[in-house]
């Protein structure tokens, strides 16, 4: 381009500072971004070039150290869980996870591994004095050398987080969204990228495709789906995480949502006709019992008539034919 | 753009402020395609329901950024990249996975050292910034700088670790 060495080093080292500003996602200058832009056809393509040197350098992060001696996390199974919960990898203090998907690429990493089938429930104490509840049919996994930052895979979890300024809680979904505690209680359910966050205590900060959420406590966020834009709404707080002491508490929730709940926490299947699954439903439910007596509570409390399915149950229309 | 639409909030903010968006696509690489890009933003606006927006510009201009960003990566050179990555990482012929782990964590220690090297505050500023995800003024706040002097610190580090980037990929 005829450009000398020295100028071509300011180009290169002002292209680096835009894009660090600009990676900021709370960067508002978009105008003096614009101009500089402007100035110079040869301003973007320096920008391209510090975007792609700065996730080359953020890429240089992304390898664990080697496995720590003593592993961070402990996991102390609760009373009443039975033992078959206890994951012998986790145990050992590192599991190496064959990742399936790739936005994790977990192939080189130690990772900490727990999952939970339907109806199950499992208890994760954290070194630092943080403590995971995972609801059944839930995955989540974190790097043994990073234990406060959570990949949430699957289902439904509580947080209680030990708050702890310096190092910020974060718990990120496959999409990329970012939840970073602010001293709190909270609960999150994703159900393929469909996300609902409920703060109990505290603060949750959302963050997504360039938009930073405060959640304070009895605020909820829910996320119809990975792309959809996330919505606030106000919920009881005593209520969050209620599935934990026996009750699932929904506030204008589509019964798909509800039958999905159920059947996370009774460990059966329970599927819905699609004619009835966008019907909304605000109450609660009551786990208390066998799974036939709940489901039968349940029932009259949604408006609809239930049949049985296999080893579990169909939720359908009142006036629906019998199957 | 659609005036039998009846847009509100954020995509009337849209519309309001088309031309400031147009220059910012046109100057982002987006050229004589920034109409084209604008209202491929107008439709992914209308097409989310509303949300609580501290900055509803701010958000429409991320937006922009996104895409610009997700149109370059697209276009050239997705394969070229990954390829260069992966032989800069592994080298062309791929090793074993205990071989990568052992590259990776060479790679990373050397990375540490020639931050902690930067000096405390821009190694702290690096960390809160890339490894916590702390934004760029509650750095400031932490460390008792202006906001300026943190993205001089961030531009300190990210150089002293893109010549070493390339030095591992002349290795």
């Amino acid at each position: 381009m005829g450009m000398s060495a020295e100028s071509d080093d300011l180009l290169r080292e002002d292209a680096r500072l835009w894009a660090i500003r600009v990676s900021d996602p709370a960067f508002a200058d978009w105008d003096a971004f614009a101009a500089w832009l402007e100035q110079d056809p040869a301003h973007n393509a320096a920008y391209e070039a510090a975007l792609d040197d700065l996730e080359g350098v953020d890429a240089l992060f992304d390898v664990p150290p080697a496995p720590l001696p003593s592993p961070a996390p402990a996991y102390v199974p609760p009373a009443r869980v039975p033992r078959r919960w206890r994951m012998p990898a986790a145990a050992a203090g590192v599991a190496l996870l064959a990742a399936g998907g790739s936005w994790l690429a977990l192939d080189h990493r130690a990772q900490q591994d727990y999952a939970t089938a339907p109806g199950e429930r499992r208890t994760v104490d954290l070194a630092d004095g943080s403590r995971i509840v995972l609801n059944g049919g839930t995955r989540l996994t974190f790097d043994a050398a990073r234990p406060r930052e959570i990949a949430m895979l699957q289902g439904e979890a509580l947080f209680e987080v030990r708050h702890d300024q310096a190092r910020p809680f974060v718990v990120t979904t496959k999409d990329g969204a970012r939840l970073v505690d602010v001293g709190t209680v909270f609960n999150v359910v994703n159900r393929d990228g469909a996300l609902d966050v409920a703060v109990a205590e505290g603060a949750v900060d959302y963050r997504g495709s360039g938009a930073v959420i405060r959640l304070a406590a009895g605020d909820m966020l829910t996320r119809a789906s990975a792309t959809a834009t996330p919505v606030k709404r106000t919920v009881d707080p005593g209520a969050v995480g209620g599935w934990r002491s026996g009750f699932l508490q929904f506030t204008d929730a589509p019964l798909r949502t509800v039958a999905e709940d159920l059947a996370r926490n009774l460990g059966k299947p329970v599927v819905i006709d699609d004619a009835l699954a966008a019907r909304r439903f605000s109450g609660t439910i009551v786990l208390d019992g066998a799974p036939d007596a709940v489901m039968a509570r349940v029932a009259p409390l949604l408006g609809a008539r239930l049949v049985r399915d296999g080893e579990g149950w169909r939720i359908t229309r009142p006036d629906g034919p019998p199957r | 753009m659609e005036p039998d639409s009846k847009p509100d909030g954020i995509a009337r903010l849209l519309v309001e402020e088309r031309a400031r968006l147009l220059r910012f696509l046109a100057a982002r690489g987006a050229g004589d395609e920034a109409e084209d890009v604008l209202h491929e933003l107008w439709q992914r606006v209308v097409a989310t329901p509303s949300q609580p927006l501290a900055d509803p510009l701010a958000y429409l201009f991320r937006a922009a950024e996104n895409v610009m960003r997700d149109r370059s990566r697209s276009a050239i050179s997705r394969e070229r990249r990954q390829q260069a990555w992966h032989e800069a990482s592994f080298g062309a012929h791929e090793e074993a996975t205990g071989e990568r782990v052992l590259i990776a964590r060479q790679r990373l220690r050397e990375a540490e050292a020639v931050l902690a090297a930067q000096g405390p505050r821009v190694s702290t500023a690096f960390r809160r910034y890339r490894l916590d995800g702390v934004g760029q003024a509650v750095i400031a706040r932490e460390l008792g700088v202006s906001v300026s002097s943190v993205e001089k610190d961030l531009q300190k580090a990210y150089r002293a670790l893109s010549r070493l980037r390339e030095k591992f990929d002349a290795e």
